[in-house]
Parts: C-alpha cells; structure tokens; sequence
C-alpha cells in the first residue's frame, strides 16, 4: 500500500516534470489564452483582465473548494506585504517572496523545487513597504526587478542567476516593484520612487543580457512635447514612477502603461501646469518606444492619486458599435473608458464618492475643485485612494468591471504654499505633508472597531457601458485584494480582514469563502495541472492554495 | 456633511495652556505645528519643527500622522527598540535590517530633530479632520472660566454624567482628568483631546464623533435579544464585542436582525446654551487642562 502511494507520487510528479520541458516562447504569451492552465503574465493574459477561461469551478460546486496547501514566506517585516502574483508554467508555480526571493514550487503540492535569495543593498529606498508583485518569463528566464533598482534574470529550472543588471540608483530612490511585462523579444519595466523626486521611464531590455533597447522617460524635457507643463527644472525631479505592470494589444501593437503621481506629491507649488505625464496613460509601440497618445486622469495632482492602476483592455459595444477601449478604475475614484485605437475620452463617472472634481470637458479634462491649503482641505477618496494598485478584473461574460474599492474614505491635505516649503534631498522624501488619514493606510491593524462613517470597503462591479454601478458586495474594511472572474460567472476576492472568498458575478451574491488568518494584499489566480483547477491567493504571511474536494 | 463641518483642529492637545476664547481658531491652526514638551528634552522649538517636516514627509507614509500606522508600533507613545533619544536617532539613520523600517540618509541633527518631534507629540491625538474656518459660533468671544463652572455645574447639569476632579458621574469621559485614558484609535477622539474648537463641537453636535471608549455599540439577535456594549472587531461576517457585563461576546451577522452604533448619549447643547454660556464652559474646561 505504502509502496503504491509513493509509485502514484512518483508519476504524478513525472507527469509535471514532463510537461515542464516547453520554453515558454513570445508566441505561448500571445496566445496565453489557449492554455488557460498556466498564468504566464502579472494579469494572467496580454488584455489586464484577470479573467480565466477554466470552469471546472462554478457556482454550483465552489462551496466544495477546499484548501490544497500553503506556503509560508521566512520572513516578513511589519509594513511589509504579500503583493505577488504567481506564475504557473506547466505545473510550476514561481512566486516572489518580499521583497526579492523568488521561489519554484509544485503547483500541486507546494513543495519547493528551488529557492533564490536576493540581498538588496542597504541604500534601497522605498516608501511603502518592501513589496513586490511578481516576475515574468521568457524562454526559459524569470525576470525580476528589486527594491535596490536591479533587474535579475535566473534560470527557471535552476534558480541560477542569469544575468544581474543594475538599473538605476537605489540611494537615489529609483527601485523596482513591479512585475516586468515580456512583448515580444524585450523585457518592459520602470522604476518606483515617485516620492524621492525621481524622474520616471519605462525601459526596454534584452532578454539575453540586460542591455537596454529603448528608454521612454515619463517627463518630457525641455524641448520635447509635454515639456511646457513644468517650469523651471522640476522636470528633474517631476516623479512619473511605474510601478504597476501595464498591458498590450498586439493587434495595434500597442502597450499600455500608467504612470504614477508627479513629486512632489502633496505641493505642486513649485511645479505649477498639468505635468505631463504623471498620472497619465501612455499608449507606447513597444518595438521602438515611441509614445502614440496620452490621457491624462489628474493634471497638476496635488493628492498623490498616481495613474498607475492596471489599463484592462476589451473590446465592448457602445451605442451599438463594437469598440476597442482601455477601461481604468483610478485611484482617484473615478471610472474611465478611454478608445484605446487613438486615446478618445469616451466616459468618466466616479465609483464612490468623490469631491475632487465636478466634472470632465468633451476632451476629458476634470474640472477640478480642491487643493491642498494651510489649514487643511478635506477630499474624497483618501490618499490611498478609492482602489490602488490591486488588480481590477473584467468578465467578458458578465460584461461588468469589478473594482476593489475604498468606500467613502477621505483625507486631509495640507500644505504650505510655496515651492521652498518642500526641500530637496537626495534618497529623501520629497513629497509636502503627509495627509491625514482616518484609516492604516499601509497594513491593516488586528481590529476594526471604526465607524462606518470613517470609510468601509466593497467590491464594486460597473458597467462600462454607462460607469453605472451594478451591485456592490460591502466589506467594514478597505481591501488591498485583486480580482479574478472565471467564465463560470465566479469572482474571486478578499480584504483585510483575511476572508478569501467567492461571489457571483453576475449579481454578487455570496457563494464561498475561507478565513486566511492574514490581510489579502494580492490578486487572485487560477490554473490547472493535470486536470484539476486551483485557484491561489496570498495573504498575510502566506500564499493559500484552493481547489474542489 | 453635518459630520465634517464642525470638525475644526487638526491636531489637539492634552497640554495646551489657557487661551483667550476669543481668536482661539488662529491658536488652533498655529499650535498644529508646535507641540508642547519643549525642553522636556532639552530640544528647541525650530528641532521640533524641523523633524515634524521630516517626519511628515519621510516616516508619515508608513507611520500615520498619529504615529501608530505600522501594526503594534505607536512612535508617540513608546519605541521599543531603542530607549535613549540618541539610540532613536541612529535607528532612524540605520533602519531596522529585517523589517520595513528602511535606513534613511538623514545627518544626525536631521534625525535628532525628528526624535524631537517624536518626542513632543507624546499623548497628543492627531484628529484625521482639518480645519473648518467660520464654523465657529463663539468666535470673537472671550470666555470667563468661572462662570463657565457655574454654568457647567447648573444649568448644564453636565456632572450628570461627567466627573471633574473626583465630582460627578463618570457615565462619560472625565473631564478632569489631563491626557489620561489613552488614545482613542483612529477615527476616535481619544482621551487626549482638548482645544476650543473641538470642545465646541463636542457640546454642539456631541455624535460627530465619540472616542471610541464611548462609542455604544448594539446588535439585535433573531431570538429577540440587545446586546449592547463596546465594538472590538468586525468584518463582512462576524461580530466580536465586549458587553456591558464585561464579558467578551462573538455573534454572527446572519444571526442578527441588526448591528450599528448608538448615538451618543450626550445630548446637544445647541440652543440650550447662549454662546456667551459656551465660551465660559469651553474656558472652564481648558482651565482644568492647564499645568499646574
């Protein structure tokens, strides 16, 4: 008996092993879609929208999900959090463990094949935990971007390192969050540090080497277009971060990236027009760099709202007309449709409440209403904004956009007028005051005894058709969860509390769910080996591992 | 929004000395940047203003402007890792290898400064709220203390519920007491709060905010049974609560007819009190928050 449970192990594992041999080409990330059993990007596929095609799970039988396993990270500091998403290539699960040890593990088991640790240098900076959020593959390369401002390429059999590219300045400010986004034969990435007076660009490097291809700088300087909304130099220190991994059409040959808040965040005094292009999306050709258009969500942003959420691409009906549209919940609180073929503003319509604003131009410019003051100005969303960098999802099925959304927050920005009242340091903040807040802006406390009135938190689902909202599912606390839809109408989501659970999306309805004991600061995925569907998601300390009993 | 118009400090303290009713709203928004305890250690006022900018834009993201944003930390009440103000400030230069506490390219005067800050912000309750200029019904009033304690003794029946100085009932927050009780949470007043402005509001429109000690909470069972007492924790599907008896009590939310705060007890004092009469209690109360 004993002997045949090892034997059934043993060709299990081969059946894993054995499929693991296929390199992971340009062409299976194109065509992500027709493997539905792996999660080859940050959003799982080109579009951004987090949704899966597997249906072995479904409404009538998720209440039998049952835990599978559970990885636990060695350590985590207090600020710290579990913001990967896994990667899942033909039964192995790489993942990175914060902020910059990536792990290969069996996706059936979660036992660990291989681990790498990555020391950051003592001089990185960052300013909201040391997180990161995922790798990318090509060939049989993992890439990786660190706190300290390299990117790594390792071997993903081996865990070797490949190649070790120093980027940018870590004691500067410049570090690497994001998960890299593989087009093609380049590897995309772009510093964070939007609150240590960096000057943002998104890179393109060579999968072989590390060198770089092209380099597209987030703030224009002086000469180029853009380069008249700055004055004097604050260009140099302008901000314009990319932390948040961006999205691509092949068919247009576009990708999409959002660009982060421009510095300093809370005092646009000395940094007075709109600041191109912080707080932007860029439609870029990812073969030579070259910026196709540009909407920008909040010129001159004095409340840190950055534009960096993920740009979901799908192609939806409008008045009858099928049209190709970049759909973005952005921090700011608002929902937007963009036409991503030209940049065309087709609608805007906040998702909570929002005072910043009371309105948009045929050509999208908001029509803004508050400022930061000496004495304090009280906004909705909060600063940490009415979603964030958790990742939004869309079900071409159900036709809805789904948001995790802070409900109804708000802080108080203050500042001292003048440009002079924010000094400049190198590997210092550079950012004005710190807005008030009436909730832990970073990392959930162990209780939430707060008022309703202080701000709640709920997943939102709205039809990009109208922005109008179609049912949201209330949560007493704010989320830091991603989303996942599969096309058996299941949404996958959590918060802070640490339940992960399963709502119908169509609807919203409640249908399953499992207290993970830590907060879900992660999006959501799902995938299958051998036949069997799992869906992951970390929380807390740990990644949690869930599939039909 | 009823609940913000009357929201006035940004930052109250437990400490700050006996003002002038009249013109208190510009005493208010100055004392924001000038906590109290210079010299408690040896800093001066310009240490202090230099590490609160520090602070505000270096250690605010991850800490709160309360000090307390990192779980289990709260900077202005203890730091546990280091003792001595020069500990504190090499910490800050170093971080905390390990954990999040990054190392920060500070000078040593530069994190001295922010220890300062740390250091004066000790008992103060920062209120997440701004400011609201004009909302005041008692400026330009100069209130008399001693007729405010006739007024808050009399007419007020204020020691109905609240004790001052060992007199009254303590059914709310004793008044006499300096910054003791602790911080409220977030969102809370706290038992630190004191300053004209939100004094007023608290007598004015006492419901717009309760520390979180007051604050009732009160959930419905389908069997027909109130529970009321003090809310620990919530999330989308359980209740967890400390009754009034002082037993800990966990409750399903499918299990509930209803669930939410009370108001507050304490009933407004908008006209039932001329203005005259709120500026005399209002210097009554700073009176008691004075050092002696």
């Amino acid at each position: 008996m004993k002997r045949a449970v090892i034997l059934a192990a043993v060709l299990t594992a081969a059946a894993s092993l054995g499929a693991q041999n296929r390199t992971v080409t340009s062409d299976r990330i194109l065509k992500a879609a027709a493997e539905p059993q792996n999660w080859l990007t940050y959003s799982g596929n080109y579009n951004g929208q987090r949704y899966s095609t597997l249906d072995q799970i479904a409404p009538g039988n998720v209440k039998n999900l049952d835990l599978q396993w559970v990885f636990q990270v060695r350590q985590l500091g207090a600020a710290d959090k579990f913001e990967a998403s896994p990667i899942v290539v033909d039964g192995v699960m790489y993942t990175v463990e914060p902020p910059n040890n990536v792990i290969a593990l069996d996706a059936v088991s979660g036992r660990v094949f291989w681990r790498y640790d990555y020391a950051n240098a003592q001089a990185a900076r960052v300013c909201c935990g040391r997180v990161n959020r995922g790798l990318a593959i090509l060939g049989d390369r993992l890439f990786m971007g660190t706190i300290d401002g390299h990117v790594i390429a390792l071997n993903a059999k081996t865990g070797a390192v490949e190649w070790n590219k120093a980027i940018d300045r870590p004691e500067a400010g410049y570090s690497i969050t994001v998960a890299p986004l593989v087009v093609k034969d380049k590897i995309i990435v772009g510093p964070a540090g939007g609150e240590y007076g960096i000057r943002g660009y998104l890179l393109a490097l060579d999968p072989q080497d590390g060198h770089e291809i092209w380099r597209l700088y987030t703030i224009p300087e002086p000469g180029q277009p853009g380069s008249e909304t700055w004055a004097g130099p604050s260009w140099q220190k302008g901000g314009g971060p990319i932390w948040v991994t961006g999205t691509y059409d092949p068919e247009l040959n576009s990708m999409y990236w959002g660009v982060g808040n421009p510095g300093p965040d809370w005092n646009g005094d000395g940094r007075p027009g709109d600041n191109l292009y912080t707080d932007s999306v860029l439609a870029i050709d990812p073969d030579t760099g070259k910026m196709k258009w540009h909407y920008q969500y909040t010129p001159h942003d004095e409340f840190d709202f950055d534009a960096t959420q993920v740009p979901v691409l799908a192609d939806i009906q409008l008045n009858g007309q099928p049209r190709k549209v970049l759909m973005q919940a952005n921090r700011n609180g608002v929902f937007y449709v963009i036409d991503r073929t030209n940049g065309q503003f087709i609608l805007a319509k906040p998702f909570t409440k929002v005072t910043w604003v009371n309105g948009w131009d045929a050509k999208g410019r908001p029509n803004r209403i508050q400022s930061p003051t000496p004495e304090g100005t009280l906004v909705y969303p909060n600063n940490q904004g009415a979603t964030n960098w958790y990742s939004p999802s869309f079900s071409p099925r159900t036709g809805l956009f789904y948001i995790p959304t802070w409900v109804d927050t708000f802080s108080t920005y203050r500042k001292t007028p003048g440009a002079e009242s924010v000094r400049f340091n190198e590997g210092q903040m550079y950012t004005g005051t710190f807005p008030t807040m009436a909730l832990p802006p970073m990392v959930a406390g162990a209780t939430n005894n707060r008022r309703p009135q202080d701000g709640t938190g709920a997943i939102t689902a709205v039809d990009p058709k109208t922005g109008d909202k179609k049912w949201a599912f209330a949560l007493p606390d704010v989320t830091d969860s991603g989303i996942l839809t599969t096309s058996t109408d299941l949404l996958f989501a959590g918060g802070r509390e640490g339940y992960f659970f399963a709502l119908d999306a169509r609807n919203g309805t409640l249908l399953w769910k499992s207290m993970t004991g830590g907060q879900v600061a992660s999006g959501p995925m799902t995938y299958a080996v051998n036949g069997k569907q799992y869906v992951a998601v970390s929380a807390g300390n740990a990644t949690f591992v869930y599939a039909l009993r | 929004m009823r609940i913000h118009r009357f929201w006035r400090a940004c930052v109250a303290r437990p400490a700050l000395h006996s003002i002038g009713v009249a013109g208190f709203a510009a005493a208010v928004f100055l004392s924001a940047g000038t906590p109290r305890a210079q010299g408690q250690h040896g800093y001066s006022q310009d240490q202090i203003d230099q590490g609160r900018q520090l602070y505000e834009s270096n250690c605010g993201r991850c800490h709160n402007d309360d000090g307390a944003g990192v779980t289990g930390i709260e900077l202005f009440k203890q730091i546990k890792r280091a003792s001595s103000d020069d500990d504190v400030a090499k910490l800050i230069q170093t971080g905390i290898p390990g954990t999040s506490m990054p190392s920060h390219n500070f000078s040593t005067p530069q994190a001295l400064s922010v220890v300062a800050y740390l250091r004066s912000m000790v008992g103060v309750t920062v209120s997440p709220r701004p400011a609201a200029a004009g909302a005041s019904t008692i400026a330009g009033l100069t209130g008399d203390a001693a007729h405010g304690m006739a007024v808050f003794e009399t007419k007020g029946g204020c020691l109905t519920c609240h004790a001052i100085n060992g007199a009254g009932r303590t059914t709310g927050p004793d008044l006499g007491a300096p910054a003791a009780g602790g911080r409220g949470g977030r969102g809370g007043r706290g038992g630190a709060q004191v300053n004209a402005a939100t004094l007023e509001r608290a007598i004015l429109d006492p419901d717009a905010d309760v520390a979180v000690q007051y604050r009732v909470f009160q959930v419905v069972t389908k069997s027909g049974q109130t529970v009321r007492g003090t809310l620990l924790n919530q999330d989308p599907f359980t209740i967890q609560m400390r009754d009034q008896a002082g037993d800990l009590r966990a409750f399903q939310k499918s299990d509930l007819t209803s669930f939410a705060f009370q108001p507050s007890a304490m009933p407004s004092y908008r006209g039932r009190l001329t203005s005259q009469e709120l500026a005399d209690v209002i210097a009554y109360l700073l009176s008691l928050r004075t050092p002696r």
